[in-house]
């Protein structure tokens, strides 16, 4: 029970605590390395794909007898757990809110990263299972690789199957969450699309936790492939709307963003656990614009 | 013996109680406690160590005709009220949202009005409660639960009194007191850049004017 101070017969505001949870892979397989081994099986060299494709035909890499998928990035500098790291400093909440996705499992559905979709989606389904329900969450965070139809934990909607398995984790998370609950999808491109992103990814995402009763949810997704935690092309989610809407700007020019968005682009790259990055999900977008505004 | 040293968990209220003085303005308003009032906004919340001029009260003087027999009625208040506005983290208001009370072996169930305001009447020595607050229909599962510390609000002006309106609003705060400590600037920050103020840690006049809005109350 949080203990509160309160003066008697003046008003005062009472609300919840803020409370979260942060969902990372293990490895970060945005440069898949892939080992080729010996005839002893030690260790030859060092593989790296070409161009990651948001893991359509990753399969083909293990059929290869010499080859034999890497446990561990080596050039892995843990980037996304290094990033919930820090989001738990920024609020002060305890280490054991980040939960590690293992994806080092080979993939054989050809589909996803190259770890096993079923076995992500299942220890993500457990990890929110085992939340109390008691004290709903304020923040659920993912960091991790996306694309317009989906995030790297096993969960899209590039068919009606699998977007019934994304509602159902959504439900369990609904279940689980404040009605204001905020929602950012630190990766690529599931914000992405004509209409404000409507009907892709992070869309989806807000329709469903609408639909399941959270009515003021707040999802922040990217629109381009980039820096999961740097990128400043975010379109935020929120209400009854359709769509999204940029929290900045970037205007009709890519190359020749407005200031403003060169602005939110460079605060973006801040580091330490005061920096933007961390906390803009928690802003209004009105607050959000406030900040970079004073940085021109 | 006119002078108390407050201690945590009084005010004015319960200090005349204290001294049988059935009318605490007779304390509040004492030109002895003229720098009390200029220091402390409100007569409900002190600091410890403040110090409140208590004056020599020997009751109010009544006149009774002997043989008769009389009722006395005392002054003084025998409840108080907790008063709370309970909203989410973006300050949506709970509206008639279902709520239970307890003090001591007595339970209150109400739901907030359409503000999600709450408005309890508790027995004057009461020193804390414990909040339910159902905000799902139902789902008696998924519930906050508060154990309120009536009368230990700290003035804004203290360290403590800017964790304990900081923790109220949901910000992370471990234990309230006097320490300004790594959670109090990270909650600090996060609080100035909500509310559109310079991003910093630093506690100002700003910063507590837009607190004291926030959290309401002195």
């Amino acid at each position: 029970m949080r203990e509160v101070s309160v003066a008697y017969d003046g008003w005062q505001v009472l609300s919840p605590p803020q409370k979260g949870i942060i969902f990372v892979p293990q490895y970060d397989r945005n440069q898949l390395w892939v080992e080729r081994v010996n005839e002893a099986g030690n260790h030859a060299e060092w593989i790296r794909r070409a161009n990651w494709d948001g893991g359509e035909s990753e399969a083909t890499t293990f059929s290869e007898a010499n080859l034999r998928m890497t446990r561990r990035n080596p050039h892995d500098a843990r980037y996304f757990r290094d990033n919930a790291v820090l989001i738990c400093q920024a609020h002060g909440w305890p280490r054991d809110c980040i939960i590690e996705i293992d994806n080092g499992a080979p993939n054989s559905h050809a589909e996803g990263d190259g770890a096993d979709e079923a076995s992500k989606r299942r220890q993500v389904i457990d990890a929110l299972d085992a939340q109390s329900v008691t004290e709903p969450w304020s923040l659920v965070v993912f960091i991790n690789h996306g694309w317009d139809t989906g995030i790297q934990m096993g969960f899209n909607i590039r068919s009606e199957p699998q977007a019934q398995r994304t509602r159902e984790m959504l439900q369990l998370i609904a279940e689980r969450s404040r009605t204001d609950l905020v929602l950012p999808i630190y990766g690529c491109d599931t914000a992405k699309g004509e209409n404000g992103g409507e009907g892709h990814f992070a869309d989806f995402v807000r329709d469903t936790l609408r639909d399941f009763g959270l009515a003021n949810c707040r999802i922040d997704g990217h629109t381009v492939a980039g820096k999961a935690m740097e990128c400043p092309h975010v379109r935020r989610f929120e209400g009854s709307g359709r769509g999204g809407e940029w929290i900045i700007d970037p205007g009709p020019e890519p190359l020749n963003p407005s200031d403003s968005f060169n602005a939110w682009k460079h605060a973006l790259l801040e580091r330490g656990a005061d920096s933007l990055k961390l906390r803009y999900p928690l802003m209004s977008t009105a607050a959000i614009r406030a900040e970079v505004s004073r940085l021109l | 013996m006119p002078w108390h040293d407050v201690v945590q968990g009084e005010d004015i209220v319960t200090i005349a109680r204290e001294y049988n003085i059935g009318n605490w303005e007779l304390i509040w308003d004492h030109p002895e406690n003229a720098r009390l009032r200029a220091e402390r906004d409100s007569p409900y919340v002190l600091a410890p160590d403040d110090r409140v001029f208590v004056p020599d009260y020997r009751g109010e003087v009544v006149v009774l005709q002997s043989g008769s027999r009389h009722s006395l009625v005392y002054a003084g208040p025998t409840q108080r009220h907790v008063r709370l506005a309970l909203c989410d983290g973006r300050r949506n208001p709970f509206r008639e949202t279902r709520y239970a009370l307890t003090v001591g072996n007595e339970t209150v169930e109400g739901s907030t009005d359409d503000a999600g305001a709450l408005d309890v009447i508790v027995p004057v020595d009461a020193s804390s409660a414990d909040l339910t607050l159902f905000p799902r229909d139902g789902n008696d599962d998924l519930k906050y639960e508060w154990r309120l510390r009536l009368g230990y609000l700290d003035p804004i002006s203290s360290v403590s009194g800017v964790k304990a309106r900081l923790r109220n609003l949901g910000y992370h705060i471990g234990e309230v007191n006097d320490t300004a400590d790594e959670e109090l600037n990270n909650a600090v920050t996060l609080f100035r850049a909500q509310y559109s103020l310079p991003v910093s840690s630093e506690i100002d006049d700003d910063f507590r004017t837009q607190l004291r809005l926030a959290h309401g109350g002195s």
